[in-house]
């Protein structure tokens, strides 16, 4: 088991953060502000209403209660990193927030009886400020409330990961101090957390703006910019124009950055849409008559999406950690997220202008990159729980939560019933009545499963519950603090007790996971990830050739300026270490059978055993083609590779939709508008279209593959990997330009995701799907594939024997969509079954 | 009934994902809306089959709303959709036979949209107390009760 040092909180760190955890390491988070998000991330600043938000938080809250690796220090800063990997001792300064927010309930105790704020945010119980914390320690009933004290802490750590968070440029540099224009933080502002509405639209003034105006100046004079502000205008412009047909609206660019898979897609739609795309090489901002002008173009309301800054205190960050800088940013070394520190690493927007994809992936490859400093974890002990199993005999506790039903009177008929002030500080107590009382179902009347949730199923759990034997009523979130009353709180109450007399036990299936991962193909991505998995599990590479190392290197300086021959020592080093660990299997991939944790694939007279398949059939990169960038006939070039070539082989450029990107914004190719020499760019590889068949995936007009299950609305757009990365992607993934053009150092960061994320779904712990898993009845199932069509995540499947669906509960996420199509009422899902439903929609409406 | 006000009962067949997590915020945020409303948890919209809706309204209540994410955010990928595609279904259905499509709606709430929740549930509830009791759950009745 390692330990591990995180400091800052942006995207990519929460990931890291998480990441680590679970595999193992002890993990000790930094944090600068008073409480987790006090410092925005990049998408809380770029996109405040995107739901990736909320996840980001909960998700690191969730894993630290499940690992108890994760250990965090509010309002800290750096202050020295002494020693070597493996050995560092790392000073910081930091201080207690008056609350430990990760203690506290939400009771509201404090707010009574203290002098103490609130600050409502999703996903838990919300902030808490208390001014007068030394007289209120004993008020707080789970003693979250705390002496705020600086002091300064010495931890001895294996590596240190800097990840502080992005800041935004102000958007008067850009444009002046001009009215009516305003950032695009404020706009969306407008709309967060009311809903995309007409009546939320207004200037300063009060009036709706009906010329609408969006203007990224990223690419103009030096401004730094990541491909996320172009996604997220183009989406948004989207919405406006879709919320108002009326509405003008106009785009301001100086090139197209939507280079991530599919994204070009964006700018297809919204043409169509009627929003006019300016792609201009001048901006003049003026202000008449009420109206802003942007060059000719008449505008209401002009929002601006500002670029990234590089932050005065970054500096400070760089000298404390001892690392070198580019531009402002860490210095990495070629094709790593490693800085040029030995054991001090860099992620997310601290070594680029990164989106929030690529932050995800930074935040996952970096599990691979600091494991080589780390000791191996240990083997993580899974509780041994005895359940008590009767579905025919149900006797119903009910506990009520006395700081939930506040002021409701909950009159109910059921076996057992319980009222305690605070149920989840009062566990002994819970258990002792379960077990005294021979209760087999329990029904929590208590707050929103996002406080204190899990733990209460863990209660039960303890007593010896099932969790699928388990009911939680948010008493709290809704009914006592939305002005219920007792007439729909008991009609709640009453509806989870009758769901749970129908309740029955779930076994969750575990399926054996094959401990191996199949790389189909010989594209660069493909030895990454092999050597990305080190030989942690089994590596076999079905492929007759590799690809030669293309030239499109990356935007950082180690790799932009690396010559021909550093290169080819560089893949010829990268080549025989992933070869070392993995088997090479020479052979075309002939059929492949199975699903996610047992694949068999067939190559000559082989079968090879895979629990993870990933593809990486790389692409070619030719030199003929109409244009450098954008689009021509047949190919959705993009765009960064041309402007990466032009800067490596000193050429200038001509370009329509783009010419520079990410770090190039700082020193662009040289370049202007036209017709222009090609100087190249990738095709897919025609194997492609074999594997897709193979393995039923989608894959584009241009031959590259959709990731996973990308739902046809450009889902590459902002951080959603984040949430999807939490789910088995079928067990198949893309890495490299089988994907979308890329550079290598991207194919970096898409190939260490691969690769954990392999690793991680070949844990050893049950099946992800817990009780909301979905099964067959076989005495009705007629064997339609009804339901095959309609899971998304391509759990269900015809048995070929006995003809019937059936569930891979490893897949199976519990959407229950499976459920709602079935005509026969063969498929289910466990926990809401159709009698479920009714016994509780009988209870609901009294 | 004559003299006091009436108080319709709404199911809500809310996703996990989303639309819980917004009434969730809306708790947390203390906004008030009105207590008709009887909030069920399901995994995703299309979980909620359409028998669900109908049943509602049978077994008495006034009306039905079903929430999940916006398009393109649903967590299932396109459970949103697949529910989409139903309640006009369901809406078809329901005017053909000569009831009031309006008692059962569809709407979008993301996690954060909290405020959003509320609005909605305040207006929903307002527009069925101005439309009176449903006249579904008669056809029941009908039958003997």
């Amino acid at each position: 088991m390692g330990k591990v040092l995180i400091f800052g909180t942006n995207l990519a760190s929460y990931r890291a953060a998480a990441n680590l955890a679970r595999a193992g390491h002890k993990v000790v988070l930094l944090n600068r502000g008073e409480f987790i998000w006090d410092k925005f991330t990049q998408m809380q600043w770029q996109q405040p209403r995107d739901i990736i938000n909320g996840y980001s938080k909960g998700f690191l809250k969730n894993v630290m209660m499940a690992t108890g690796n994760i250990e965090v220090y509010h309002n800290s800063s750096l202050l020295s990193v002494d020693g070597q990997p493996g050995n560092f001792k790392v000073r910081f300064k930091t201080r207690l927030p008056t609350v430990d927010e990760f203690k506290c309930i939400g009771c509201d105790i404090c707010l009574e009886k203290c002098n103490a704020k609130h600050m409502p945010r999703p996903l838990g119980p919300g902030i808490y400020f208390v001014e007068n914390p030394e007289e209120c320690l004993d008020v707080c009933p789970v003693k979250a409330i705390q002496i705020p004290k600086e002091e300064e802490k010495e931890i001895t750590v294996d590596a240190v990961i800097l990840a502080p968070e992005y800041e935004p440029e102000e958007i008067s540099k850009y444009v002046g101090n001009v009215e009516n224009v305003i950032s695009f933080r404020d706009f969306a502002f407008m709309f967060r957390g009311k809903g995309v509405d007409k009546r939320f639209l207004k200037r300063k003034d009060g009036k709706y703006p009906h010329r609408l105006g969006f203007f990224i100046p990223g690419g103009f004079e030096n401004f730094l910019g990541s491909s996320e502000e172009y996604v997220i205008v183009f989406r948004e412009a989207i919405f406006m124009k879709e919320m108002d047909p009326e509405l003008e609206v106009h785009i301001f660019v100086k090139e197209l950055r939507l280079y991530g898979h599919n994204q070009m897609k964006l700018y297809d739609e919204a043409r169509e849409k009627g929003i006019n795309v300016h792609i201009i090489d001048n901006v003049s901002i003026s202000e008449e008559n009420g109206e802003v002008k942007f060059n000719d173009v008449a505008l209401d309301l002009l929002v601006v999406m500002p670029g990234q800054k590089v932050p005065e205190d970054w500096k400070d960050i760089i000298k404390a950690s001892g690392i070198e800088e580019e531009n402002g940013f860490a210095r990495t070394k070629p094709f790593s997220l490693e800085t040029t520190r030995d054991g001090v690493f860099a992620i997310g927007e601290f070594v680029k202008p990164v989106s929030s994809t690529e932050a995800v992936y930074h935040g996952t490859a970096i599990v691979p990159e600091v494991e080589k400093y780390l000791k191996p974890p240990e083997k993580p002990q899974i509780p041994n729980f005895e359940f008590v199993r009767d579905d025919f005999n149900p006797r119903v506790g009910l506990f009520i939560c006395g700081c939930a039903a506040k002021n409701l009177n909950i009159d109910v008929d059921v076996d057992y019933i319980s009222t305690k002030d605070f149920l989840c500080v009062r566990g002994e107590e819970i258990i002792k009545e379960i077990k005294e009382n021979n209760l087999n179902r329990v029904v929590f009347a208590a707050c929103s499963p996002a406080v204190r949730g899990s733990m209460l199923e863990m209660l039960a759990m303890k007593a010896g519950i099932h969790p699928s034997y388990v009911e939680l009523v948010q008493l709290r979130e809704y009914v006592s603090r939305v002005g219920g009353d007792d007439r729909k709180a008991n009609a709640l109450v009453k509806a989870a007790i009758a769901k749970a007399r129908k309740d029955y036990f779930v076994e969750v299936p575990v399926t054996a996971t094959k401990k191996g991962v199949a790389i189909i193909g010989g594209g660069l991505a493909g030895l990454l990830a092999a050597r990305y998995i080190n030989g942690r599990v089994g590596v076999y590479i079905i492929t007759d050739e590799f690809d030669e190392p293309h030239d499109i290197t990356g935007v950082k300086e180690g790799t932009l300026n690396m010559s021909e021959e550093e290169l080819k020592e560089w893949y010829e080093n990268l080549k025989r270490e992933a070869l070392q660990k993995s088997r090479h299997i020479k052979g075309k991939v002939e059929s492949i059978e199975g699903t996610l944790g047992n694949f068999r694939i067939k190559v000559g007279d082989e079968v090879i055993e895979a629990g993870v398949i990933i593809i990486a059939t790389g692409g070619e990169i030719t030199e003929k083609g109409n244009h450098i960038a954008g689009r021509f006939e047949g190919n959705t070039l993009h765009s960064q590779i041309g402007s990466i070539l032009a800067k490596r082989r000193d050429k200038k450029v001509t370009y329509e939709f783009m010419k520079s990107y990410s770090l190039l914004d700082l020193s662009p190719p040289e370049g202007e508008r036209g017709e222009g020499e090609p100087i190249g760019y990738v095709k897919a590889r025609e194997y492609n279209k074999e594997i897709a068949s193979l393995l039923g995936l989608r894959i584009d007009e241009d031959g590259f593959f959709y990731f996973a299950q990308e739902p046809l609305h450009n889902v590459e757009r902002m951080g959603i990997q984040f949430f999807l990365a939490e789910e088995p992607f079928g067990g198949v993934f893309v890495a490299g330009l089988a994907h979308r053009p890329m550079s290598i150092e991207e194919e970096m960061e898409e190939a260490g995701f691969a690769a954990q994320s392999a690793i991680f779904l070949m844990r050893d712990i049950e099946s992800p799907a817990g009780k909301l898993v979905s099964t067959t009845n076989p005495r009705r199932c007629a064997g339609c594939g009804i339901c095959v069509d309609a899971c998304f995540s391509g759990a269900r499947f015809i048995d070929t024997e006995d003809k019937i669906a059936k569930v891979n509960p490893q897949l199976c996420l519990g959407c229950g969509a499976c459920a709602n199509v079935c005509p026969s009422g063969a498929a289910v899902l466990v926990a809401y079954r159709a009698d479920h439903m009714f016994e509780m929609l009988k209870e609901v409406v009294k | 009934m004559s003299e006091k006000e009436f108080e319709p009962v709404i199911v809500g067949f809310f996703c996990n994902w989303c639309t819980s997590a917004a009434a969730d915020l809306a708790g947390t945020s203390r906004l008030h809306y009105p207590a008709n409303i009887r909030p069920i948890r399901v995994m995703c919209s299309s979980t909620v089959d359409p028998v669900y809706l109908i049943r509602a309204l049978q077994e008495g209540a006034d009306a039905t709303i079903l929430g999940g994410c916006h398009p393109g955010d649903c967590h299932y990928i396109s459970g949103n959709y697949k529910a989409r595609r139903r309640v006009v279904i369901v809406k078809t259905v329901l005017k053909s036979l000569g009831f009031d499509e309006d008692r059962v709606l569809l709407e979008w709430i993301s996690g954060s949209e909290g405020p959003k929740f509320a609005r909605v549930m305040n207006e929903y509830t307002e527009y069925i107390k101005k439309k009176g009791p449903s006249d579904f759950k008669y056809v029941d009745s009908l039958g003997g009760e």
